[in-house]
This record gives structure tokens, C-alpha cells and sequence, in this order.
């Protein structure tokens, strides 16, 4: 039998296509971007995935797109020319960035005949109107998807509630794992069956929780990562390399939803609004009552963390000007960071180099 | 004009309460309530036109921000941080900030920016992306609740109520000025055309900053006449033109006249033009001026979905009889940009028209390079001469 980290790093290891091959039983629904709720797929009967980005540029999605795209949004269009994606059921995106909306518009000229799904979400996540307003995109996208009775619906909230649980646990033992295992089982989360991620992941919390009351905290440099990250596993490798360990991540794109559980007893669609609404905004968005600033903060101290890695995306305009407002704050703390611009994936030693000097910095500054 | 109009948002001379405004905001609400609306876009391509977007960018960037952002953002935050070298000394201080993310989602993060740099209250309009062929009816409701909510929070800082009649006279005027401004595009339809779009760009700065003022209205009464006059005596914009051009995206400000003046060397006039097509608009004969006011701000050109947009970009082509299209890849603007190599397919295919996509920036100088872009243009400008030909 495969212990739990073998099968999360197995299953974050593999391309959409070969994921989908994996998992033929159910149809398939293909998530691009944040806020889209994988419970109204769940409850209809969909296999929801997250379309982590995959491989390099092989120029295909050059005849599609200016060079100026950011690599997610090239990387997506890529596997859809090379007919990666047809597996997939529907695709669905949400407003986030306008380069999603673009490849929205784009996958749905080059893939006429998957359904594409498109989430409004609103801007400014702080009034009433705009929930009222989501309330309504919400009940849309639940009758794209299918006939979801509320009954299924409030189980799959359920079993997505349990996986938040799970994950906070193991929030609060990152620094107990090794950086690459805690990326895989994150990234896993977004990829697996959500009945099969949550038993693996419950025992393997188990497991990891009863050996841990014995071992006496590691002194090595501890680190909160952050920014945007669509399913690149080299910057962990990196930092596991380097003997430095990863106390929390705050990376939109591997994480969904950070922020408490969808209200239960409340009716789910209004609940499901609600949930989005009270997460920490991803750089996409404003939430003025829930600052991104502050929750990198709080992740900071309540990791107890030495410093912060900040991933700012190439050709991305909403998370180059949320690293000016990251920074700004970490620097009134005299929190240390580095950022590192990151655009198609690759083991790059000019990075290794980069992040061994910063954990110098942070080893000298302890 | 435009000396005027900064000249009056200057130092002392500027009257308070300031908002920045973006492009597509429904600024007939400020209007009506008397406030001093600057735009931080037109200011950028100021910046662009006079070249002095560049230095202001690389300040921007020292300060953090990466250089592939949108170069009106960088110019105007670097202006704001170091108005000593900006044109114009920089702008004066907002007291509050009001964005419309109709023309694309930067400008939340630029006024998120800019509020926390000022310390000033910020409005958000929130425009969901429209697709017309879905039941817009939704994103209407909800932008009318937005106007709602908008206007006693502005009514606050005004220190005065908005009336509702004083609004309507506002939206009124405003709808003169877009319907001038409709017309004045279409004159491009005669043979000869009596405009070139570099003509429209710089005539077009009222239309963006000045919507709901008398002052924009007789401009463009006097521009439209002076259209007539031209077509009645078969004055060409471009003597001699042979080609018929539509031109994709925003302005290379840096570049306005010496870029088109190559094409017009080659009898190549751009007749039209989806940029200054995002002010084509009507205000409709709605009761409510809020429901009229949702259904224009929603249905921005950039706020459109892909096939919407190449309806109207192939309608467009059929009414103007254009001969090739070129589209600025504007590497600031992606909302803009990058469906075009998409749209150049298409156009290519259902249409057979030839287009050139030109790699560059509404400001920065630094993403333009002149030898190239000759070389492609004339390479360009021949197939454009074979297919007519044909
Ligand atoms: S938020 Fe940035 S990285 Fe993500 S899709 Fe948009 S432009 Fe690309």
C-alpha cells in the first residue's frame, strides 16, 4: 500500500490528462480559477479538478496569444490547442483577473464543444449588494451545472467543510513536514476526490500528530510563502534544499478558500455567498474589511515565522501591484522577504542562489 | 481646451472636492454634484504624447513595481510620489477616488494604490462582464443599487444633495456629447474619409474628461460641422487615400504622428477604430437617468465578451469598407490584447482581411521599436495593395 505523501505527491506530480485518465469514473469539471465553489460540481455529480499549470511553453499558444500573457494563462490555452482538456466535462472560471476573462472567451472559440462556465464574482467583496448580486451568479452557475437537489448540495458542503478542517490541522503542523510533502498534500486537495482526500488525509494527520508529541521542534529557518502560484513545485523543492521549512502559505491558486467553513444550517446558496465573501480577498479583488496585508501578518506571527518568499507572477498586473502592498507592510514590521519573479516553470539555480543568500540574511539576523 | 482644463486643475486654481475618476466611471453623478473631476488615464497619455511616460515608469519601478504593469498606472503613481518631475508638476491631491472597473480590472489595484497613498476614501463601481446575449438584466439591478448607494457617500463629501433634475440636464448634455461623438466616428464611412483615427485620438479628450459639460458639446458641434465642410468639398483626411484602415486598441501615444504618417505615406487612412469606440454609446429615453446610466457603463467595448466584440469589429469593417486592420498589441492593456491574435484569425478567415499586429505601448517608450515596426508595416501595406488589387 502507498503511504499518504507517496499518493498526494504521485497524484500533484501528474499532468490534467493523465489525472483524468486516472479518475474516468465520474465526469469531470475543469477549474481555472479562484472563488469557483467545487461543491455545486461535487453535488452534481462532477469530479471537480483545479487545472494546475503543467509542463512549459511549447509555443503552441503563441498562435493564440501575445507573449505578454502570464504563464497560467498560456499554459491553460496550450493544453486545450494539444487537446489535453478534452476529457473534461465543462471548464469553469470565475471574474478574476482580465486575463482570465480572456482565456475564458478564448477556450471557448478553440473548445466548442466543452461547455464553459464563467462565475461573476464582484470587486469590492465588502457590501451587502455585491453578496446579493453573487447570491444570484451562484443560483446561475448551479443551473449550468446541472439539477442539484439541495440535499445533495448540503452534503457535498459538508465533506468540503471536513477537508477545510483537515487542512487547517495541517496548517498548523506544515513545519512538522517537509516543504515539497506539504505542497503535494495541498496541491492534492485541489485535484483528488474530495472523499478520498479527506480519509488519506485525516489518517495520515493522525499518524503525523502521535509522532510529532515526541519530537522536539526543529530549529531551522521557518518561512511563510506567498503570492501567485498556479501548481509549481520547484520553488518548495528549493526551499527544502535549502533546510529551511514552510510555516504557512498564502498562494492564491493553490489554496481556494483560507478563511472558516460554509454555514451549514444556513441556506447553502446564500451560505455559499457568505463563505466567499468572508475569505481574505485574493490580489484580484478589494475587501476592505479583510485585508491581505494583515492576514500575511498574522500568518507571520502566528507561524512564528523569520521571513517571507513572495512569488510575483510575470505579466501579471494584479499580483505586481499586491506585492508593492505586501512588501509595504512587511517592511513596517521589519518582517524580511524576498521576491521572486516567476513566470514558466523550471529548477533555476539563479533562484537557489537567490533564496541561499536570503536564508543567510535570515540566519544572521536571528 | 485641454490647457484650460488642467490649467483649472492646477495648484490653488483647483476647486474642491477633487475625485480621480476613470474613464469609463458614470461621471455624471460628480458632475451633478459638483465636483472637480481629474483623469488619471488622460493624464497618462499626456504623459505617453509628450514622452515623459518613460522616467516616470522607471521611478515606479524603483519603488517596486514590476515593469510589466500597465504603464498608466506606474506614470500616474510615479507622478504622485514625485510631482516635481512629472508634466504639469504632477496633479493635484484627490480628496476621494472613484473607479469603474468597466474598462478592465488594473484600475482597482491602481486605486487601491492610490487610496492607500492618499489616505483617501475610495468608491468602487463594479461592472460585471457583459455578455449581451445572456439576460444582462442582473448586472443592470445591480449597478443601479451601486449608483444608489454611490450617492449619498458623495453627496457627504460634496456638503450639498444631488438633484435629480440638475442630473438628468447633466446625463442629457452628456448624451449630446456622445452623440456628437457617434456621429463624428461615422464620418469615416465617406469616401474619401474626411478623419483619420490619429485625428479622433486627439480630438477625443473632451469626450473622456468633459462628458456632461456644455464645453464638450460645442466642441464637437464645431468638429462635426468642420466634417461636413470637408466631405461637401471631398477633402480627403488623407490625400490620395487608396486604403482603408481600422485601427485595434489605444494609441501609441509616443509614436501618434510619426506612426500614422507612415501609413499615410503609403495612402493608407484609418477610418475607424474600436478605442474611440468605447464612447459610441446612448444614453437611451430611460425614466430613471440610474437605468440608463447602467445599461451605457455596462456595455463599455472592452466590457464585452470576445464574440460580442467581433460582431461589432466585423460590422465595423463592412460599414467602413476597410481594406486591412492593425492592432496595437498593447502591452499594458491586456483586456485590449490578448484575444487579438484570436480576433486576427478570424478576421482573416471570415472576412479575408490581412491584419498586422504591432507589438508596443500606449506609453512606454521602451516596448516600441521603430526599425522593425517600418519594416512589418511595409511589408504589411503590400499585401494590404495586393488584395485590393484583386
Ligand atoms: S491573476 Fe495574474 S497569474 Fe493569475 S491568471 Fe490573472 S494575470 Fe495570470
Amino acid at each position: 500500500m502507498v503511504s499518504a505523501p507517496e499518493r498526494f505527491k504521485r497524484v500533484s506530480g501528474m499532468k490534467t490528462e493523465e489525472l483524468l485518465r486516472e479518475f474516468t469514473g465520474r465526469k469531470a469539471a475543469g477549474v481555472f480559477s479562484a472563488y469557483v465553489p467545487f461543491e455545486i460540481y461535487h453535488s452534481a455529480g462532477y469530479h471537480p479538478v483545479y487545472l494546475f499549470t503543467w509542463g512549459c511553453d511549447s509555443g503552441l499558444a503563441a498562435e493564440y496569444l501575445p507573449g505578454f500573457c502570464c504563464f497560467p494563462g498560456r499554459n491553460l490555452v496550450e493544453h486545450a490547442l494539444a487537446g489535453e482538456l478534452s476529457r473534461l466535462s465543462c471548464i469553469v472560471f470565475s471574474a478574476t483577473c482580465d486575463t482570465v476573462q480572456s482565456i475564458y472567451d478564448i477556450l471557448k472559440v478553440i473548445l466548442p464543444d466543452i461547455p464553459v462556465h464563467y462565475l461573476k464574482i464582484p470587486a469590492l467583496l465588502s457590501r451587502e449588494i455585491a453578496m446579493e448580486y453573487l447570491e444570484a451568479e451562484i443560483d446561475q452557475l448551479i443551473r449550468k451545472s446541472g439539477n442539484i437537489e439541495k440535499i445533495s448540495l448540503r452534503r457535498s458542503i459538508s465533506l468540503y467543510n471536513e477537508k477545510r478542517r483537515l487542512t487547517a490541522r495541517l496548517n498548523r503542523i506544515a513545519w512538522e513536514i517537509t516543504p515539497t510533502d506539504y505542497y503535494a498534500i495541498i496541491k492534492a486537495g485541489m485535484i483528488l476526490p474530495v472523499e478520498e482526500y479527506n480519509l488519506t488525509l485525516s489518517s495520515f494527520l493522525r499518524e503525523i500528530e502521535e509522532l510529532n508529541k515526541k519530537v522536539s521542534p526543529s530549529s531551522s529557518i521557518r518561512l511563510v510563502i506567498a503570492g501567485s502560484h498556479f501548481g509549481e513545485e520547484n520553488i518548495f523543492r528549493i526551499i527544502e534544499e535549502s533546510g529551511m521549512l514552510v510555516v504557512g502559505e498564502f498562494l492564491d491558486g493553490l489554496t481556494l478558500f483560507r478563511r472558516g467553513e460554509v454555514d451549514e444550517e444556513n441556506e447553502p446558496l446564500s451560505a455559499l455567498a457568505r463563505f466567499i465573501f468572508n475569505q481574505v480577498a485574493t490580489a484580484t479583488k478589494v475587501n476592505f474589511c479583510n485585508r491581505r496585508e494583515d492576514y500575511l501578518v498574522d500568518l507571520v506571527r502566528e507561524g512564528e515565522a523569520d521571513g517571507v518568499i513572495l512569488l510575483r507572477r510575470k505579466f501579471c498586473d494584479p499580483y505586481g501591484f499586491d506585492a508593492v502592498l505586501l512588501t509595504t507592510r512587511l517592511e513596517e514590521e521589519g518582517v524580511p522577504y524576498l521576491i521572486i519573479e516567476v513566470d514558466e516553470p523550471g529548477y533555476s539555480g539563479q533562484i537557489k542562489t537567490r533564496v541561499e543568500a536570503f536564508l543567510e540574511m535570515l540566519e544572521i539576523g536571528r | 481646451m485641454m490647457d484650460d482644463y488642467y490649467a483649472l486643475r492646477s495648484g490653488e486654481n483647483t476647486e474642491r472636492p477633487v475625485a480621480y475618476v476613470t474613464s469609463g466611471a458614470p461621471v455624471e453623478i460628480l458632475e451633478a454634484l459638483g465636483i472637480t473631476t481629474i483623469y488619471p488615464e488622460n493624464y497618462g497619455a499626456l504623459c505617453g504624447a509628450r514622452r515623459a511616460s518613460t522616467p516616470l515608469c522607471e521611478i515606479a519601478e524603483s519603488k517596486g513595481y514590476p515593469d510589466d504593469l500597465c504603464s498608466y498606472a506606474k506614470g500616474h503613481l510615479a507622478a504622485s510620489m514625485k510631482p516635481e518631475k512629472a508634466p504639469l508638476g504632477g496633479l493635484p491631491p484627490p480628496d476621494f477616488l472613484l473607479c469603474c472597473n468597466n474598462i478592465c480590472q488594473t484600475v482597482v489595484k491602481w486605486y487601491q494604490a492610490l487610496s492607500d497613498y492618499y489616505g483617501c476614501p475610495l468608491f468602487i463601481v463594479d461592472v460585471p462582464f457583459l455578455n449581451p446575449k445572456e439576460k444582462p438584466e442582473p448586472v443592470y439591478l445591480y449597478l443601479k443599487s451601486q449608483f444608489e448607494e454611490l450617492v449619498p457617500e458623495i453627496e457627504r463629501i460634496a456638503q450639498t444633495r444631488l438633484n435629480r433634475e440638475y442630473l438628468s440636464e447633466v446625463i442629457y448634455l452628456s448624451g449630446q456629447a456622445l452623440s456628437l461623438w457617434t456621429e463624428i466616428r461615422s464620418m469615416g464611412r465617406f469616401k474619401p474619409s474626411p478623419v483619420n483615427v490619429p485625428d479622433l485620438f486627439m480630438a477625443m479628450a473632451p469626450i473622456v474628461v468633459m462628458r456632461g459639460k456644455n464645453q464638450a458639446v460645442s466642441f464637437y458641434s464645431e468638429m462635426l460641422d468642420e466634417l461636413k465642410r470637408r466631405v461637401t468639398n471631398g477633402t480627403a483626411a488623407v490625400p490620395g487615400e487608396r486604403f482603408r484602415l481600422l485601427w485595434d486598441n489605444i494609441a501609441i501615444w509616443p509614436q501618434l504622428l510619426p506612426l500614422y504618417r507612415l501609413f499615410a505615406e503609403r495612402d493608407g487612412c484609418f477610418v475607424v477604430d474600436t478605442y474611440t469606440n468605447s464612447w459610441s454609446m446612448n444614453f437611451g429615453s430611460e425614466d430613471d437617468p440610474f437605468e440608463g446610466m447602467a445599461k451605457v457603463y455596462s456595455k463599455a467595448f472592452i466590457n464585452l465578451d470576445f464574440q460580442t466584440r467581433l460582431e461589432i469589429i466585423k460590422c465595423l469593417a463592412r460599414d467602413y469598407e476597410v481594406t486591412g486592420v492593425v492592432m496595437h498589441a498593447n502591452r499594458s492593456c491586456k483586456p485590449f490584447s490578448l484575444c487579438q491574435p484570436l480576433l486576427h484569425r478570424l478576421l482573416n478567415k471570415d472576412l479575408g482581411l490581412p491584419c498586422l499586429i504591432l507589438e508596443a505601448d500606449m506609453s512606454d517608450t521602451r516596448a516600441f521599436n521603430v526599425n522593425a515596426t517600418k519594416e512589418r508595416l511595409s511589408a504589411f501595406m503590400e499585401i494590404v495593395e495586393i488584395i485590393s488589387e484583386s
